[in-house]
């Protein structure tokens, strides 16, 4: 209708290099309440464009015959529900491009279900004890629709918005653990902190999920799938919260160094 | 056999934890009923209504601040776009009710509790231009994912018993009623009989029995199936969306839709691109049909038949005419094309057809939610009252919740008839074996049945290929149904054997769907058959409802009322009219 021409075809069509055949996938098993122990075993999949690691699982089941367990309920990044460990790397597989060669495990730092499939529920008790709902303050009532509110003001909490309680930046944090419960529940705790309409005091909130000891690595931007700055915005903008009313113990936490796996929490 | 079954009692049973059952667990909560959520996947993290992208809107034309001020033209244009949304076939007087509460119930009720509509910063509400049609919450695309989130967060802090990755298997009847459901818990591998006073079934779309779906895999049709079998009447199953603007790859993203709805803060809209990159559609061809999605396949179909495209690929979207800030800020997708290495503002991306909503459903009284069996309510997109969008299945729930909350106070816990819960524990119980060890998984007899329905009821019909396709799933019940087995006994996550029931369940949804479709000779709206291809207003505006008769299906019409908004036309070709 305006003189488009197809050059736009060519680039879709293959800007990647080319795929390879087949991948193949060495995948943790384990059923424990049938299965001495785990067992790894080894699948060739067809490769299809633009493949993602969880078309893989897909393909392991409905065509190979094979049954894996393991979670997802969107395939496009919105439930959160298909994080695993992939080549050693938590990832979100329905977000994740198949590799030629991939070891598929479940994400580390939580209780094996079977096979891939992790106890998310330890987690979502924990945020339930951070009242993650809105509360307005007696002196400013709700004052019907559409209410003052602009871009500006809600960036930081749209920015939080974006998290899907995917678990990637816990399965990446070093000192998650008995007295941290990690990013995600910062970037919870941070989504109402930064909200202007919220009356609660947050910074309290942040203290008991434990930020004082976050040890800054930056290990949870970087793996987050939702591109949340989560040190750097959320985890940075609840210090400044604390500090602004007047807490202490905040952190960062002085003694971790980044790649000191041992202190990794179970 | 061993197997462990637990009972549970509540006031209120509710099946189904997307907007329609949260608003109605809410609800009932806030009025004091005891209440239990069966949820097949994660509450408010499954299902549909995390996908729902566009709010409706209809504010005045550029101004989103001054909306309030003009309700009843909001309220008209809402009308007049839910009738041609669902081809004259929604329940008119129940659109005008749920419009209303759209505007001074569901932004109002969201946004108190936090919701954040997308504004622009001197604080004006982001509309499409100049139209203002739709809003959104925090993105387009996103505003399903941030409401049912806020959604999860509340009923969990209100202490509401939910029971996750947990689905209803079937509606429990006695007496003529319904008296709760049976469920099967497959992370614990446990059978539960939930005995209730009132039941709200919200189980959402049947949006997975295509190969090519929007809907995951939750989305098997069981709600109609249970509901059928309780004694409940389905109406238009034929009338199946579809979507002509979804990714054809990779596979997990054929449920990226790139919406041809008015975009945010724009004139623009997407534009569609045939193999020799011919733009033929672009939303702005009809610039005052804020969804355009039927015209969409109406206009691929003459790109098909021409050669030009194909329904699963070698057609494309392009966002190219758009500003690129309008996509960097407001488009979820965005990021997706950039993850495979394309750039929207220069790549036309590859687009095949999915099976998306459901226009028809379950048939049930628009004003109470009543299925026509007692005790029985339904609510949201497994209703056949209208084709789905957040604010209205979110209506759904709340009227649902008000009647099902009247109806539970002051009465006793029904009594369950034992040899129907043993009846209903045994089917499930049966699936639960690994023999033939020859047989097939779950999820490859799903993957067939899936396969039947991609090829044999796509977006073209005909009477021959639907009955070949009849004829598909006859031979998979008979022959590949008894074959099916599972991997093993564990009963830990054992997701074959809720696999196992969901193709039980599929087979009969998916017969449902091409009997009904048979039976309506004309084409209409989302429906199209080449061997009747006009739009036929004076035999065919009717509902085509479905019940069981002694066992049997009986299929027949019924009137459909038209008080606010009629098709201007007799009888019209299907490719000239714009529902």
């Amino acid at each position: 209708m305006d003189g488009e021409t197809p050059a736009g075809l060519q680039v879709t069509d293959g800007s990647a290099p080319a795929p390879p055949a087949v991948a193949k996938v060495s995948v943790f098993r384990y059923a424990p309440d049938v299965d001495t122990e785990p067992r790894y075993e080894t699948y060739e999949v067809p490769y299809t464009k633009g493949m993602r690691v969880l078309d893989v699982l897909e393909a392991i089941r409905e065509d190979l015959g094979h049954a894996v367990a393991y979670r997802w309920l969107c395939g496009v990044k919105k439930c959160g529900m298909c994080a695993m460990t992939v080549n050693g790397r938590p990832s979100l597989t329905c977000w994740e491009p198949a590799e030629p060669e991939m070891t598929i495990e479940p994400l580390g730092g939580f209780r094996v279900i079977r096979d891939l499939v992790v106890d998310r529920d330890a987690h979502d008790g924990k945020l339930r004890a951070l009242d993650l709902v809105l509360h307005r303050p007696a002196d400013r009532p709700y004052p019907g629709f559409p209410e003052p509110l602009t871009a500006t003001e809600m960036a930081r909490a749209a920015e939080m918005m974006n998290c899907i309680q995917c678990l990637l930046c816990v399965a990446s944090c070093p000192t998650v653990g008995e007295k941290f419960m990690g990013p995600a529940a910062l970037v919870q705790v941070a989504r109402w902190a930064f909200d202007p309409r919220d009356g609660q005091d947050r910074a309290a909130y942040a203290l008991y999920a434990g930020i004082g000891h976050c040890a800054d690595c930056g290990d949870c931007t970087t793996a987050c799938p939702a591109h949340i700055p989560v040190k750097e915005m959320a985890i940075a903008g609840l210090r400044e919260l604390c500090a602004s009313e007047g807490y202490t113990g905040y952190g960062p936490a002085p003694e971790y160094r980044c790649g000191d796996e041992d202190r990794r929490a179970e | 056999m061993g197997h462990p079954v637990r009972q549970i009692d509540a006031d209120l049973l509710i099946i189904g934890g997307g907007g329609a059952g949260a608003k109605a667990a809410i609800e009932a909560h806030e009025r004091g009923v005891k209440v239990v959520m069966l949820v097949k996947g994660f509450l408010g993290r499954s299902g549909c209504s995390i996908f729902a992208g566009n709010l409706n809107w209809f504010g005045p034309p550029q101004d989103g601040t001054t909306a309030v001020q003009s309700d009843e033209e909001r309220q008209r244009r809402t009308m007049e776009f839910l009738a041609k949304y669902t081809h004259y076939l929604g329940d008119q007087e129940y659109m005008r009710r749920a419009a209303r509460f759209t505007f001074d119930h569901f932004y109002p009720w969201l946004e108190e509790r936090g919701l954040y509509i997308l504004r622009h910063d001197d604080g004006s509400i982001v509309i499409d231009l100049p139209h203002g049609t739709q809003a959104w919450a925090t993105k387009m695309g996103m505003s399903g994912q941030v409401i049912m989130d806020m959604l999860r967060a509340e009923i969990f802090r209100r202490g509401i018993t939910v029971l996750e990755e947990t689905a209803a298997t079937s509606l429990l009847t006695a007496g003529g009623e319904v008296v709760g459901a049976t469920a099967l818990d497959y992370r614990h591998g446990e059978q539960l009989v939930v005995r209730a006073k009132a039941t709200i079934l919200a189980t959402g779309h049947s949006n997975y029995l295509s190969l090519r779906s929007t809907g995951t895999r939750e989305g098997t049709g069981a709600g109609w199936v249970m509901a059928l079998r309780a004694g409940c009447a389905l109406q238009n199953l034929e009338m199946q969306w579809f979507h002509a603007s979804d990714m054809a790859w990779p596979r997990s993203w054929m449920r990226l839709h790139l919406y041809p709805n008015p975009q945010p803060a724009t004139a623009h809209r997407t534009r569609l691109y045939n193999r020799d990159g011919e733009c033929f559609f672009d939303g702005n061809f009809l610039p005052h049909n804020p969804v355009p999605y039927i015209m969409q396949l109406k206009y691929l179909v003459k790109q098909v038949r021409r050669g030009k495209a194909r329904f699963d690929g070698g057609y494309y979207t392009g966002y190219r005419h758009v500003e690129p800030d309008v996509l960097r800020k407001y488009v979820y997708q965005t990021q997706f094309l950039e993850k495979v290495g394309l750039d929207p503002t220069r790549d036309l991306i590859e687009n095949a057809v999915t099976w998306h909503m459901n226009v028809g459903g379950i048939r049930v009284d628009g004003r109470t939610m009543a299925s026509g069996i007692p005790r029985l309510y339904v609510a949201g997109s497994v209703s056949a009252l209208v084709t789905g969008g957040l604010p209205n299945v979110m209506y759904d729930g709340h009227v649902a919740a008000l009647h099902a909350a009247d109806a539970v106070r002051g009465r006793a816990l029904p009594a369950l008839d034992e040899a129907v819960v043993a009846r209903d524990l045994d089917r499930v119980q049966r699936l639960f074996r690994t023999e033939p060890r020859d047989g097939y998984l779950p999820a490859q007899v799903i993957k067939q049945i899936r396969t039947v329905m991609w090829e044999h009821m796509n977006y073209v019909k005909h009477e021959v290929t639907m009955r070949e396709g009849l004829e598909k799933l006859h031979r998979i019940r008979v022959e590949v149904l008894p074959r099916m087995r599972l991997e093993s006994l564990t009963r830990r996550f054992n997701y074959d054997w809720m696999e196992a029931v969901d193709a039980e369940d599929m087979l009969d949804a998916c017969e449902l769907v091409i009997r009904f479709s048979l039976y309506r000779r004309e084409s209409r709206g989302a429906f199209f058959r080449e061997d009747y291809p006009l739009t036929d207003n004076i035999r065919w505006l009717r509902h085509v409802v479905g019940r069981l008769d002694g066992g049997d299906l009986k299929i027949e019409t019924e009137p459909v009322d038209l008080p606010y908004a009629r098709p201007a036309e007799g009888v019209a070709d299907f490719f000239e009219v714009d529902y």
